[in-house]
């Protein structure tokens, strides 16, 4: 059934046709509307699930957590600070190996107070052992979070569907809404192997001494690991079901015989789409690459896609202070390990943060500016500094 | 009648947690849990954040309870108890106990917020506080459940604690929940008359159970009962119960003639004071009894 | 011993992460840690000596038959004030109580009407019989008695229980002696008198009335016939029985009160005489008192002496007493056995009280440490007066068995463990267990920090500690 949602919405579907148990949220915006038709949802018995209106995001997310590890399929969304108010929990509820899926909807961090998009928010937890997928519409927001609970139950370690403010959340896209049937046979009930349970009475979460905390953390990173094959696997499942793919970790588009490639994500990859063409079309070779997974990071598809490029471009909504975009100094760490005696420079652009607009017209210009230079001056390309 | 049977305990047999946890020796936290326990049974799920139990529940890969246990963040207990029970009310489960077991750190400081927010929610939850009156975990520090007078190491002895015990039943009872009480150790059968009460009654129950610790209150391992009964028989804790918010009664009373001097002699953390302040918190003792009292008077009618 | 099997012992390794579940949670208990092996101090169950048992020249076990009375077990409380002591009714009566002195109750608010409880048990046992003693194999020795009042007496009951062939030689023609002569019958009534005298006879007692030996018979005579003799002729005129120089087996002389010769006995040493003027050794020889060693012994090799004749308090607890001391005596005589090395063994407190369970059966139940008031924890016991109060049996009015067990109920049981439970209540490391055989409790000491709350709380001070080495 197709209906016209806003992206906030889409999250709301995806949460519904997951058939979540709990819900723990604490209104931000520019996420209040998913809480709000979930909310709704529940009231009206579409939704047989619990709602909490918790005081604070931290306590959101310890609810869901708890409710997690007693076996039932929880669910959070937020933005911004209540992410990173969230951020100790973070480290929890992947240390704990709970499959949460959780919306962030990319707010900017004050202060000053802003409310429109960039990803500093989300991207500055990518330590925490969150699977992060940055959606570029609000379908793939529907579908991505019912992805997200198939991958999390399956390698144990919780999901995070990040959308845009304001440019998804509160835009309105024709979106397909799977039929429910389809969904409960594509995602199963939850059977949490490690509950708290009167009939098996354990301890979970305790003193946890050296001589052992190395070897669970270990498996952690191991089930990071192995999270990329189920990826892949999940997404061919979700194509199979409900017809739509969307390429696993990454998407490319135009790459195969790209001299330029655009390294993009989110929203600005819906854009840069569109300027792909227009440039194809005036016969430059450029292709762009979708980052859609940012953890576990696509080491293997980055490399094999822009290692023949004869550039790269990665755009970043974002900045790692003292070092620069994050997209960007992941993608360089990984292409150090390239064979190739020639590696591709990287020109890394910094734009957008705060919601500045990343129009058709700001993507050609860095495509541009790297089709012109032959290696950044730069480790950071500032895009829309008034100087 | 068997006049043998008078001098049987009326005291269930069956524990649910062992020995061999590390609680310093004489510590009152473990007797709290022993008889919390007894009057919660087989079906109870613990939430439990950083404090002393975290580190008496035992080392990865044991538990010294026989309850399902959920460690969690220091500052969460409430929020992670309401997790549990909205899981375990969609599943069906109208059975099993969640219980939030805290310290005073988690409770009256950097928990409340959470404490407040399921309170206010009237979750169905029973949030047991043990007080041992400092953050113990961390070496003994000072907390907002630390007495008027004593030594912290945050408040040492050229400047103790200079600010009022914060009163959380009263904050409890202004969030309007069915049933707060207070309890202690050395009544154990009064404690688990309560715990069984709040066990039965829908909605958030509290209970702040004073939990001497000889090496924070610098007392010889032997004093813990007493200590904990002297601050029953002097006033200054006194043992109690809110139900509805609104019907106080006094369910151990205090002992004629029982100075505050007995209770704080007993502890070398307050042994920097001065004559002229036994008198000033025998005072304050002695006024906030009686509008104790008061409030009993008042909702005698009731 | 381990009572409960479910809780097994586990430790974990894990070798290989693995082996590890993916998340930080238990598979085991924490009895794998042994934390006995942090305490330097360890406590102990050791019952002491109850200050009114201490306190009984008679050697009664009070604590142990109150606590019978207290549970309503009126026949057994009987039997075991019995075992020490066969004039429960007769003390009841006339006794001075110095147990009531020294009941630890009598400084929180009354002492317990220990009296008037061994009256009413007394005249229960009157009126519905006693339980009769544990049988005894018969022995052959046969023993001669000079003296039947209630030294004399008790001391027959004693040797008769154990087995002996005793023959009372009474010089009047009625057995009792002081018990006939020295208290008015309102206080003390005839039947009372008999029916106690009866019942020690009816043991197998021969008795010859009416025969004064050193008239009748002689005392050299009862030396061959008998393998011992007990001189228990008491407090009356003097006779010189048998005089070799200035040695004298002397009966019954005057005393000499106004001498004002005081004198107690010390178990384990020498008979003090303390005296408010000087006298003479030569005249404390020749007093009319009869010198024996503590137990009862003369210097005549198979000659005893027991009650007034002797250096005690003329008062029927202390006449009690010192027979029971000579019956000890003369059984170990008899033996062959040193009574000396039993004296620590029998002794209750530090003054003449012996226990004839002990002694019979070898056993101590505790440690002799008299509790003080000081030792008790009283935050477990509530301000209660006496219910049973004398007033209320001199009228001759039959006591409620209610009161009188209400009143049991009072004792605070200094240093003996009645199971209150407290120990195994307040122990913060559930290392304190109720025994399967429900005769008390056993301390785990794999898992006992020695912190020492249970000694500490332990009501009557039944609880000690000592030090571990490690």
């Amino acid at each position: 059934m197709k209906k016209i949602l806003m992206g906030n919405h889409a999250v709301s579907y995806g949460a519904l046709l997951s058939r979540v148990e709990v819900i723990a949220a604490y209104p931000i915006t520019p996420q209040t509307q998913v809480v709000e038709e979930l909310s709704e949802m529940c009231a009206e018995g579409k939704l047989k699930a619990r709602f909490i209106n918790v005081e604070s995001e931290h306590s959101a997310m310890a609810a869901c957590i708890a409710a997690e590890q007693t076996g039932a399929r929880a669910f959070t969304a937020t933005s911004s600070h209540g992410l990173t108010l969230m951020h100790e929990l973070l480290h929890w509820a992947a240390g704990a190996r709970l499959p949460i899926v959780m919306a962030n909807i990319n707010r900017s961090m004050g202060p000053g107070w802003s409310i429109w998009t960039d990803q500093n928010d989300s991207l500055s937890q990518r330590d925490t052992g969150w699977l992060q997928i940055y959606c570029e519409s609000n379908q793939e927001v529907l579908d991505s979070i019912i992805q997200g609970y198939k991958i999390a139950e399956q390698i144990l370690m919780p999901v995070m569907v990040v959308l845009d403010a304001f440019v998804l959340s509160h835009t309105y896209e024709p979106v397909d809404i799977p039929e429910q049937e389809l969904v409960d046979e594509f995602l199963p009930k939850l059977n949490y192997p490690y509950k708290l349970d009167v009939k098996n009475p354990c301890s979970f979460g305790s003193l946890l001494p050296p001589e052992y905390y190395l070897e669970l953390r270990y498996k952690m990173q191991k089930a990071m690991e192995e999270a990329h094959d189920v990826i892949i696997q999940v997404d061919r499942e979700f194509q199979q079901m409900f017809g739509r793919s969307y390429g696993g970790l990454v998407e490319e588009y135009r790459t195969e015989d790209a001299e330029l490639i655009l390294v993009a994500s989110s929203t600005v990859a819906s854009t840069s789409r569109v300027v792909i063409d227009q440039l194809r079309d005036e016969g430059v070779k450029v292709g762009m690459l979708k980052m859609r997974f940012f953890r576990p990071f696509p080491t293997k598809e980055v490399t094999s896609v822009l290692q023949g490029a004869r550039k790269v471009a990665v755009i970043d909504r974002n900045i790692s202070y003292g070092q620069g975009g994050i997209f960007c100094e992941e993608i360089r760490s990984v292409l150090y390990n390239i064979n190739k005696k020639e590696k591709p420079p990287v020109f890394g652009y910094v734009a957008g943060l705060g919601g500045r607009d990343i129009t058709p017209t700001t993507i050609r210009e860095i495509l541009f500016h790297t089709l012109k230079e032959d290696k950044p001056k730069e480790n950071i390309i500032w895009t829309g500094v008034k100087h | 009648m068997d006049r043998g049977q008078a001098l049987k305990s009326t005291i269930p047999e069956e524990d649910y947690m062992t020995s061999g946890h590390v609680a310093c020796p004489g510590c009152a936290a473990p007797i709290a849990m022993r008889y919390s326990l007894k009057a919660l049974g087989k079906k109870t799920i613990l939430v439990l954040p950083a404090c002393c139990w975290t580190i008496i529940a035992g080392p990865f890969p044991y538990s010294s309870l026989k309850v399902p246990l959920l460690h969690t963040a220091f500052e969460t207990t409430a929020a992670a108890a309401s997790g549990v029970r909205a899981a375990l009310d969609i599943q069906g489960d109208t059975e099993t106990t969640v219980v939030g077991w805290a310290g005073d750190g988690g409770t009256f400081d950097i928990g409340i917020q959470a404490l407040s927010g399921a309170v206010e929610r009237n979750e169905n939850i029973l949030y047991i506080c043990y007080d041992n009156e400092a953050y113990m975990n961390t070496g003994i520090q000072r907390s907002s459940a630390t007495p008027w007078g004593a030594w912290t190491t945050t408040t040492p002895a050229k400047h103790p604690e200079d600010k009022p015990k914060k009163d959380i039943v009263e904050i409890l009872v202004a969030h309007q929940i069915p049933y707060v009480a207070t309890a202690t150790v050395a009544y154990p059968r009064d404690l688990m008359t309560k715990v069984k009460k709040a066990k039965g009654i829908k909605g958030t129950c509290f209970i702040h159970i004073l939990s001497p610790c000889p090496p924070g209150w610098k007392m010889s391992d032997d004093l813990t009962i007493k200590a904990s009964r002297l601050s029953v028989q002097t006033g200054i804790f006194p043992l109690y119960e809110v139900e509805r918010s609104q019907k106080y009664t006094i369910t151990v009373p205090k002992k004629k003639g029982v100075l505050v001097k007995e209770y704080l002699q007993l502890q070398r953390r307050f042994a920097h004071l001065k004559p002229e302040d036994y008198d000033t918190i025998q005072e304050n003792v002695d006024r906030a009894y009686k509008k104790l009292l008061h409030k009993v008077q008042q909702s005698e009618t009731l | 011993m381990k009572e409960k099997a479910e809780d097994e012992i586990k430790v974990v390794i894990y070798q290989s992460e693995k082996e590890m579940p993916p998340v930080a949670m238990s598979v085991a208990n924490t009895l794998y840690n042994k934390t006995g092996s942090w305490k330097y101090v360890q406590p102990i169950y050791q019952n002491k000596t109850p200050p009114c048992n201490a306190g009984c020249p008679a050697g009664e076990n009070i604590e142990g038959w109150l606590v019978l009375v207290g549970k309503g077990e009126l026949s057994e409380a009987l039997q075991l004030l019995l075992s020490e002591n066969p004039f429960p009714a007769v003390c009841g009566r006339i006794c001075y109580h110095p147990c009531e002195k020294a009941c630890n109750r009598w400084k929180f608010d009354q002492p317990l009407s220990i009296n008037s409880l061994e009256r009413f048990l007394g005249d229960y046992g009157l009126k519905e019989g006693a339980p009769p003693p544990p049988p005894t194999g018969r022995k052959k020795e046969r023993i001669a008695i000079i003296g039947s009042g209630p030294a004399g007496l008790a001391s027959a009951y004693y040797l008769a229980n154990m087995g002996y062939r005793v023959t009372i030689f009474e010089a009047s023609d009625q057995l009792g002696g002081s018990l006939r002569s020295r208290y008015p019958r309102k206080r003390l009534p005839e039947e009372v008198v008999e029916g106690e005298i009866e019942r020690i006879v009816n043991r197998g007692i021969d008795v010859k009335a009416g025969i004064k030996v050193g008239h009748d018979i002689s005392f050299e005579s009862l030396q061959r016939d008998y393998q011992a003799i007990l001189v228990a002729t008491g407090d009356q005129r003097s006779k010189i029985l048998k005089t070799e120089g200035e040695k004298a087996i002397l009966s019954g002389l005057e005393f000499l009160g106004g001498a004002g010769v005081k004198y107690g006995v010390k178990l384990g040493g020498e008979i003090a005489i303390v005296g408010e003027e000087e006298v003479s050794e030569r005249e404390v020889r020749s007093t009319p008192r009869i010198i024996t060693d503590p137990m009862g012994a003369t210097d005549e090799k198979g000659v005893f002496a027991c009650g007034d004749i002797t250096f005690i308090p003329r008062a029927i607890n202390h006449e009690v007493g010192s027979g029971k001391r000579a019956a000890m005596a003369i059984d170990s005589y008899l033996k062959g056995e040193d009574i000396e090395k039993k004296i620590e063994l029998i002794k209750i407190g530090e003054g003449e009280s012996v226990s004839m369970r002990s002694y019979l059966t070898g056993v101590v139940k505790g440690v002799n440490k008299i509790v003080r008031f000081e030792d008790l924890n009283l935050d477990y016991f509530e301000e209660k007066p006496r219910l049973l109060k004398p007033e209320m049996l001199a009228k001759g009015a039959l006591v409620k068995e209610e009161i009188a067990i209400q009143e049991a109920e009072r004792c605070f049981h200094c240093g003996v463990c009645n199971q209150c439970d407290n120990c195994y209540i307040y122990c913060p490391d559930l290392s304190i267990r109720r025994r399967k055989d429900s005769k008390g409790y056993w301390i785990d000491y794999d898992y006992c920090k020695g912190c020492l709350i249970c000694v500490h709380e332990c009501p009557r001070n039944a609880m000690s500690y000592e030090g571990v080495v490690k």
